[in-house]
């Protein structure tokens, strides 16, 4: 676990675009926060390794997004079942229902449904929100944080070396 | 920099792909881990399952070895199932729907002991369940056949009651009178009290009456003594009055002794009248035993089957409990297939139980409800088919919200046992031939209607015993070959209740009729002969105690009396003398004093007349002194 959180640190600092964190950070939200096992998630896989996203940015935020998805569940479960009660939207429902594809989606689950709309919606919002706060990160945090004595005794230390060394 | 990492769609590929191969590999631990935690949870205790292999034609899975373990009983299973094939539709169930095609189950043995101990889940709180309305039922009957003509002798403790609460009564009153009497007698004079009179009245004697002075000494003794009499003699009356009262109270109580029983016997009567309602159900009780055996194994595998029933309820069945909030819920919507969340086209299931072949084949078992619904068919045959013994047809109908479910049964050859029945003094054994049975049962929305009739085309009855009685039931039951017995079925699924009928206690009643009525009225005599013997024998002690209470009274009587005697008479005697010589010393002193008086009066005349004289005589002197001077 230790070796994403260093790659991500690394990312965070050096040259790596903030779209590929930022993307990388949004789809982990998708995936962290709607139900492992959905169909769904088996597209977003897809796109995180398809797409140049940052792999580590997105296993690292998977995991905390997945124990943040605990405490929004009943919040999603809310969305999730007024909207499949919504009247207007019955027709709608039933159509999907009837059809094997969009019953694979577990789109009639309160959750998933719930979950998987508050992420779409939030996706882009969400990426540009990463990208801003990398680039802040970067031009604010950065070289007060390479000035820190604590930084720049583990920069000099052997083991950090060996890692740049060994992942270099 | 480009957009797309084409090595990474590789790599989600082979990832992907031994995600599948893992999965295929586990999935048999997985589908025997899903089976044994959903029957552990459905059961309420283990279910375990020895081996689950995927099978690829039919496609689906051979679970062998499962046990099914008794809640109740963890030592044992409930049902042990050595082979069980399902052919399942497997994309249906990646889309949540468990739709098996076929299942065959085989080798099936019930009761069978565990290698350990069943884990039994604990239940939130384990009520005790009511009793059901047939086993009351049943109970009632029985109680009700028991009590016809029972030994007087279990009957007399029960049925004396009034006379053991009046003996009881008259004991305790008996009681409080004794020790009522006991206290009123401690306050009597004793013999130290009446020896004390004796010595006083003795010293008032002892005195001469011969002064006045005496007399009114003696006077003064006796009227302290007569004072100290009085206060005795008060108290003696109270205590004559309790001893009175506690008597009157005692013979009143164990008067209430001698209506007691004729109380008894009148509720006797009443328990155990000759009536109608009281008349032996010969076909009740010849059927009873086995019939009632038949429903509690009925309520037994029913109670068993419930809760996995209870996994097939409808999608459209408002569920009470709640689904768990973090799991989330699945909505339903109108579906043209009539593929549910359960569904279950062919079932097979056969064993062997009585010596017989069982089988049991069940089609069409869906939780989905509505147009395209397809009634449950199910059949349960007893025997080869063609040549089956038992056949029973159902018909589980959901139309319309309601739910019809209609049995049909028709039967050839079942056996019954003999049975033997205490008739009236006569032991009556029944040896049934093999009988027929047809029936039909609808429940609809829980409610049982139906009959089910028996044919009994052959029958021997055996009457044995002694006496007139036997003759007359050995006669009735000689001329009856063929009868019927019908079962009406109602009540609810979880309370059926069962009346039976049959046109034997028509045959019989008329005979039975007159061995009934005189067994009872010897019966009756017998029970008076010993209600009055367990009457007097309870009665006794309250007749002693009265007896004692009153040889009680009768002893303070005669002390009272000793005591009246010696005391109180001496008194009157001793006061009448001191009166008589009182009065005869007043005589005589009067007499005395007025002789006394009489002498006075004369010397008082006397002296009177010789002062007149005297006082004459100086008169004249005196005049003829003056007279003289005068003449100066």
């Amino acid at each position: 676990m230790i070796d994403p959180v260093l790659k991500l640190l690394k990312a965070l600092n050096s040259e790596v675009g903030p779209w590929q964190i930022a993307f990388a950070g949004a789809l982990s939200m998708v995936i962290g926060l709607t139900p492992l096992w959905s169909a769904h998630n088996v597209i977003i896989l897809l796109f995180a390794f398809v797409f140049r996203v940052h792999l580590a940015t997105f296993f690292v935020f998977w995991g905390v997004f997945s124990g943040v998805a605990y405490l929004l569940d009943p919040w999603f479960h809310e969305i999730g079942l007024t909207l499949l009660n919504k009247d207007s939207l019955q027709g709608m429902w039933t159509g999907l229902y009837q059809n094997d594809v969009w019953l694979v989606t577990h789109f009639n689950h309160t959750i998933t449904l719930g979950s998987l709309l508050v992420t779409v919606v939030a996706f882009f919002p969400t990426a540009v929100l990463f990208r801003l706060g990398i680039i802040q990160y970067r031009a604010h945090m950065l070289p007060f944080i390479n000035k820190l004595k604590i930084v720049q005794v583990l920069k000099g230390s052997k083991f950090y070396q060996l890692y740049e060394r060994f992942d270099g | 920099m480009k957009m797309f990492r084409w090595s990474g769609l590789i790599a989600f590929v082979l990832f992907t792909t031994l995600l599948l191969v893992l999965g295929f590999f586990f999935l048999d631990g997985w589908m025997k881990k899903a089976v044994e935690a959903a029957g552990f949870s459905v059961n309420g205790s283990e279910v375990n399952v020895g081996d689950v292999d995927l099978t690829l034609n039919p496609l689906g899975f051979r679970l062998t070895d499962v046990e099914v373990s008794d809640a109740q009983k963890p030592s044992h299973n409930v049902l042990q199932l050595g082979d069980i094939n399902l052919d399942i539709n497997l994309p249906q169930l990646f889309l949540g729907n468990v739709r098996i095609n076929d299942i065959t189950i085989a080798d099936i043995e019930t009761n069978t002991e565990r290698k350990t101990p069943a884990k039994v889940a604990v239940k939130e709180s384990d009520t005790p369940k009511a009793e059901s309305a047939l086993v009351s039922d049943a109970k009632a009957k029985m109680s009700s056949v028991a009590k016809q003509f029972p030994e007087p002798a279990d009957i007399l403790d029960a049925q004396t009651q009034n006379t053991r609460d009046a003996v009881s009564n008259a004991e305790n009153t008996i009681e409080a009178s004794k020790q009522k009497v006991s206290a009123a007698v401690a306050d009597l004079p004793g013999d130290e009290d009446l020896a004390s009179y004796k010595k006083r009245i003795a010293e008032i004697k002892s005195i001469e009456l011969d002064s006045l002075e005496n007399i009114q000494k003696t006077q003064g003794l006796l009227k302290s003594v007569s004072t100290d009499v009085a206060t005795d003699k008060l108290a003696i009356e109270i205590v004559k009055r309790d001893i009175n009262n506690a008597v009157k109270n005692s013979k009143a109580a164990v008067d209430a002794i001698l209506k007691a029983p004729s109380e008894d016997w009148t509720q006797l009567k009443k328990d155990y009248p000759l009536n109608k309602d009281s008349a032996l159900k010969v076909a009740q009780l010849l059927l009873g035993e086995t019939f009632f055996e038949r429903i509690d194994q009925a309520k037994y595998w029913y109670g068993k089957a419930r809760p996995w029933l209870a996994r097939l309820k409808s999608e459209d069945t408002v569920e009470d409990v709640k689904p768990k909030r973090l799991a989330g819920e699945y909505i339903r919507f109108p579906h043209p297939d009539p593929t549910a969340k359960f569904q279950l086209d062919n079932g097979l299931l056969s064993f062997v139980a009585d010596g017989w072949p069982w089988q049991m084949t069940v089609q069409d078992i869906s939780s989905h409800k509505g147009d395209r619904f397809k009634p449950v068919q199910l059949q349960l045959r007893r025997g080869d088919a063609g040549s089956e013994a038992l056949l029973i047809n159902g018909v589980l109908d959901r139309q319309k919200g309601q739910s019809i479910d209609t049995f049909d049964l028709q039967g050839k050859g079942i056996a019954f046992k003999r049975q033997s029945i205490d008739l009236a003094g006569t032991e009556l054994t029944w040896v049934p031939d093999r009988a027929d049975v047809s029936g039909k049962i609808v429940a609809t929305d829980g409610e049982l209607s139906g009959r089910v009739t028996l044919m009994f085309p052959k029958n021997e009855f055996q009457a044995t015993g002694s006496g007139n009685g036997t003759k007359l039931v050995a006669s009735a039951v000689s001329k009856i070959e063929r009868f019927n017995v019908s079962i009406v079925v109602s009540g609810t699924i979880t309370k059926p209740s069962f009346s039976v009928e049959s046109d034997l206690d028509n045959q019989l009643s008329s005979a039975l009729g007159d061995v009934a009525r005189a067994e009872y009225e010897a019966w009756l005599k017998d029970v008076k002969t010993q209600l009055d013997a367990e009457v007097a024998r309870l009665r006794k002690p309250a007749d002693d105690a009265l007896a004692t209470l009153e040889a009680r009274r009768d002893e303070v009587e005669a002390r009272i009396k000793r005591f009246e005697d010696e005391v109180e008479a001496e008194i009157r005697s001793l006061e009448a003398k001191v009166a008589a010589e009182r009065k005869r010393l007043e005589d005589k002193a009067k007499a005395e004093l007025d002789a006394a008086k009489q002498k006075l009066d004369a010397e008082k005349r006397a002296a009177e007349e010789a002062a007149k004289k005297a006082a004459e005589d100086k008169l004249k002197e005196e005049a003829d002194k003056l007279k003289d001077k005068i003449k100066f």
